[in-house]
């Protein structure tokens, strides 16, 4: 995957500086945006690889404008990260819930953008913003009670009183 | 379809095949929101649609219908006044267009001053029923795959709490993938091959079960079929091609056919109580009968576990995988998380080999050396002989292997079938090379030093021997061509063999004269290098990668590159001679005859941790990422546990990779007892357990003394220590339920008292810790050094140990191989612990 960007990114700087492409949300709205911003998502970049000139907007059927918006912006944001180069090593033990100041702000968003985030990066292939999306649904679920994760989310409790007593004796192991 | 970036394939159905779900487990004013959400990610060309279903939850400017409205604040003034209305229909407003069409700002100000017109009651209500538009639950929202990557950041216990919640987080928050995850992350291994076999066995059955369940329905529906055609055609009953309803009228071959319906659910029966096996009660009464059966089942078949939401609420070995039942990771968690409490609590069994009830099969004498695999266990004693052992029957395996003149001090094997192969060194100075299998002697290797082997290792090229003559010595398992990389070209004993020596003067071609000849094909076990260094008797070697560890008396330890032959560290630290030693790349492991155990950094060579605890010479060292485990002369074995990995470490200054004791593995009578440093160093670290913990070591007390008191009574002798030593076992813990009617109360027959002949000493016997000289060997002290009391009171000295995660093994003096089980006898726990590998 670095493989691939690095000759990108070179091309972009001697061939195509600064070039802005058109992103067109769901919504039918336009949103201009950097090349290298728009190319933090693989989808695009590599529909951008796959043709050599886009000139019309480039169509993002899933994501609304507002959420495109947001999108963008954590793309601007992090445009110069360093490519996420072996990222399946550091995935092992990495998973402590811990996330960057900027995009713990940033993702202070109401749930349903939170999780609209979330699936806009699943479709636009940013494994980071992924990342941090679903790292903040599970810090919201860290540490709470049961109680207070239905709670958080309005989830209907679907156990009978007995099953969810059995279950709570069944958990006991892990408490010890 | 839904977002299709993440494909993982045991996931399987994406977000269409979850809205029966969705539908199912939404609270009634939630499923508008969620089909909103569901059909933003599923088809742009619903998107229109959105608006006119409800208002939009977030604006955008194309919903704005361009009225060229500007005085914004007069039509919240015309509101106020009432001058504008909402028409009613039915009993819901609707709210009209040019409100819609404001701004959001505008619309925001709007409802939050008719809010704030109403009742604290009303409020409360008003908020109760935008719960659904602010708290969403997820799970039922976004695709499998997302919901596991959001789950895959919890911890154990958040993964629990998770799992009652509701039936469908309890459905993801079980997925085995997930808490494989859990396991790897507590830095546990697993024996990839035993649960490939298991899954692979699941899956054929689940193969099986599925053509069975097709080939039943197939049947069953020919037999409908022919049997309305034979009620419908043939009325009378009688007709060719259909010779089972010839007698009968049409509603007997109905009745027929439903006979054999319910013989071929008969048929179907094994498979379900087959299934039943791997599944819990209430699982299987979740099982949905057959759905409508069409040729589409056959490509695509129909798993009725995969849409069971009763997740069992114990969970058992197997889980409902997408697709196929699958090994049950919670499960395995579950068990491992109880073998490691075993470990920390002194929960275990102790067994011994050989099996009490065939004393006669067991060495004549004390035993050096063991190595065991997870179904076999080799042993080599000062009778000469080396046995092997069945480790779960306890039992010879075969005739003895003879063939060494003096006391086999060490060996190693390898089962797989491409390696067959032990290799033992003895105080004959010889090494035999034997057929793991038959246990036939394939090569003896004589005078392989000269003196006693001590100790050897080998890998798939190389055989590494150390010797009392202070040499450590390489060599090929393999021929060697000049075209290898392995030929040792820059062997020193090349070198020196050939005489290679460039003398000041002579031409140079002389000298490739006589270097010619060195360049031939090295046959197998030839020496290819030898090892100068130590300065006494090298008593231990490990071999890792392309290194060799070497401790010796001289109380150094060395790291040797095996290629080059160079020493590259030496590591000083120990204050006597060191007698075992670990090394795993990072990390060397030391036990000395100061009494001590250290662990020594290899990029720095610093003494990093010292333990102390033994009371005697520490003869046999294994360690674990997390646990190190050390059996000394003082005839204890000890278990130490890294200060990290202990539950509830917390941040009290303790260093995370520092080793406390946590157990003292009896053999005998009179272990030196440490229960007070041994309190404190466990009550600085886990508060949790203490109790128990303490409870095991008043328990452990208690035994001691009672020992000690019969040990009083009885006063001396051999047969009364072994007397003690199997009521100690008893005492201990109830032994393996398998074994305990085995347990003679009178021990012991003659042959373990033969172990100890009191004039003939074996020579590694060390000299009592008080009178222990300063320095090096241990090994080869011959006879002389020792007196006669030592030997009646110091029966139990552990020569040597291995531990895995479920046990801890050790031979000692008095001929007989100990056992401790922490699977402590708990069915479920020894079911689970062939898929556990060593850290």
């Amino acid at each position: 995957m670095s493989n691939t960007q690095a000759p990108a990114t070179v091309k972009k700087l001697t061939l195509v500086p600064t070039r802005l492409l058109t992103l067109l949300s769901s919504d039918s709205i336009e949103k201009k945006v950097a090349r290298d911003v728009a190319e933090r998502s693989i989808l695009i970049k590599n529909m951008l690889e796959d043709c050599a000139e886009f000139d019309q907007a480039i169509p993002i059927p899933n994501v609304t404008s507002s959420v495109l918006t947001k999108v963008i912006e954590w793309c601007e944001h992090h445009k110069n990260d360093p490519a996420p180069a072996a990222d399946e090593k550091v995935d092992s033990r990495k998973k402590s819930t811990d996330i960057d100041e900027w995009d713990q702000k940033f993702m202070q968003v109401d749930q349903e953008m939170l999780f609209e985030i979330i699936l806009a990066a699943n479709y636009l292939d940013i494994k980071p913003l992924l990342d941090v999306g679903c790292k903040t649904v599970a810090n919201m679920i860290k540490g709470k009670s049961p109680e207070e994760i239905r709670e958080t989310f309005n989830i209907q409790n679907d156990f009978t009183p007995e099953e969810e007593d059995q279950i709570r004796r069944e958990n006991q192991w892990a408490e010890e | 379809m839904g977002p299709p970036a993440m494909s993982r394939p045991d996931i399987g159905p994406g977000p269409s095949r979850h809205n029966p779900h969705l539908l199912q487990h939404q609270a009634q004013q939630q499923q508008e929101l969620q089909q909103n959400i569901l059909s933003e990610g599923s088809s742009p060309k619903q998107i229109p649609s959105r608006s006119s279903v409800s208002p939009p939850l977030r604006t955008s400017s194309s919903f704005r219908v361009d009225e060229g409205y500007s005085e914004d604040m007069q039509i919240v003034d015309d509101l106020m006044s009432g001058k504008r209305r909402f028409q009613i229909s039915g009993d819901r407003f609707i709210l009209p267009d040019w409100m819609l069409a404001l701004d959001e700002s505008i619309r925001e100000e709007i409802a939050y001053k008719l809010v704030r017109t109403l009742a604290t009651s009303s409020i409360a209500n008003f908020v109760e029923r935008l719960m659904p538009v602010l708290h969403i639950d997820f799970v039922t929202i976004l695709p499998p795959e997302l919901v596991l990557l959001i789950f895959s950041h919890l911890d154990c216990r958040s993964l629990l709490n998770a799992s009652l919640i509701s039936r469908l987080w309890r459905k993801h928050a079980l997925e085995p993938t997930l808490w494989r995850n859990i396991y790897k992350a507590e830095g546990w291994q697993y024996r990839e091959k035993e649960v490939r076999q298991f899954e692979d066995q699941l899956r054929l059955e689940a193969e099986n079960d599925q053509r069975q369940q097709i080939a039943a329905r197939r049947y069953h529906q020919e037999l409908a079929a022919t049997a309305a055609r034979a009620t419908q055609v043939d009325g009378q009953g009688s007709g060719p091609g259909y010779p089972y309803c010839g007698m009968v009228d049409g509603n007997m071959a109905v009745k027929v056919d439903e006979d054999m319906s319910d013989t071929e659910m008969g048929n179907e029966q094994p498979m379900r109580t087959r299934q039943t096996r791997f599944m819990n009660a209430d699982s299987f009464s979740a099982f949905p009968s057959f759905p409508s059966s069409s040729d589409e089942d056959e490509l695509y078949p129909y798993y009725p576990i995969e849409y069971t939401n009763h997740t069992p609420i114990v969970p058992s070995l197997v889980a409902p995988g997408y697709g196929h039942p699958k090994l049950n990771w919670v499960y395995l968690y579950k068990q491992r998380r109880r073998l490691e409490d075993n470990w920390v609590c002194n929960r275990y069994t102790t067994f011994q080999i050989p099996h009490p009830n065939f004393p006669e099969e067991g060495h004549r004498e004390c035993i050096y050396t063991i190595q065991y695999s997870p179904n076999f266990l080799i042993s080599g004693s000062r009778d000469k002989s080396i046995r092997k052992w069945d480790i779960r029957t306890r039992r010879l395996i075969g005739q003895p292997m003879t063939g060494h003149y003096g006391s086999v001090l060490c060996l190693q094997f390898d089962e797989s079938p491409e390696e067959d192969i032990i290799i033992s060194g003895s105080s004959d100075s010889n090494v035999i090379v034997w057929q793991f299998s038959t246990g036939k002697l394939i090569k003896t290797i004589f005078r392989a030093h000269q003196e006693a082997i001590l100790n050897l290792r080998f890998n798939k090229k190389y055989l590494v021997t150390c010797s009392k003559d202070k040499l450590i010595k390489v060599w090929n398992r393999i021929e060697l061509t000049t075209n290898m990389p392995e030929y040792p070209f820059a062997s020193k004993h090349l070198f020196r063999r050939n005489r290679i020596i460039p003398v000041p003067g002579q031409p140079l071609g002389a000298m490739m004269q006589i270097q010619d000849p060195i360049y031939a094909p090295i046959s197998p076990w030839s020496t290819i290098q030898i090892l100068y260094g130590h300065v006494a008797a090298v008593n231990a070697i490990q071999l890792h990668g392309d290194e060799i560890a070497s401790a010796s008396g001289d109380r150094v330890i060395k790291i040797w590159n095996i290629n080059t032959g160079n020493c590259e560290k030496t590591m000083i630290g120990h204050a006597k001679g060191i007698a075992c030693i670990q090394y795993d790349g990072q990390r060397v492991v030391s036990g000395s005859s100061d009494y001590s155990i250290r662990i020594f950094d290899r990029a720095s060579g610093a003494d990093v941790y010292k333990l102390g605890g033994h009371m005697g010479l520490v003869r046999t060292v294994q360690a674990s990422r997390d646990r190190i485990v050390s059996g000394s002369y003082d005839e204890t074995v000890r278990v130490w546990v890294r200060r990290g990995a202990l539950r509830g470490y917390g941040n009290d200054g303790d260093d995370p990779d520092s080793f406390v004791q946590a157990a003292v593995l009896k053999e005998g009578h009179n272990p030196p007892t440490h229960a007070t440093g041994y309190n404190m160093g466990i009550a600085a670290v886990n508060g949790n357990s203490l109790m128990e913990i303490h409870q095991a070591i008043q328990n452990h007390q208690q035994r001691q003394q009672q020992a000690a008191h019969q040990q009083a009574q009885m006063q001396h002798g051999q047969p009364h220590h072994h007397h003690n030593l199997h009521q100690g076992f008893q005492q201990n813990l109830p032994p393996l339920p398998a074994l305990a009617q085995h347990i003679p109360q009178n021990l012991p027959p003659n042959v373990q008292l033969n172990a100890l002949p009191p004039g003939a000493l074996p020579p590694p016997v060390p000299l009592p810790p008080a009178a222990q000289p300063p320095a090096p060997a241990h090994h080869g002290n011959i006879g002389g050094h020792h007196n006669q009391q030592n030997v009646s009171n110091n029966t139990c000295k552990v020569f040597k140990l291995q531990f895995d995660t479920r046990w801890v093994i050790c031979c000692c003096q008095d001929g007989k191989i100990m056992g401790w089980d922490f699977a402590n006898g708990e069915p479920d726990l020894m079911n689970v612990c062939r898929f556990f590998k060593a850290d």
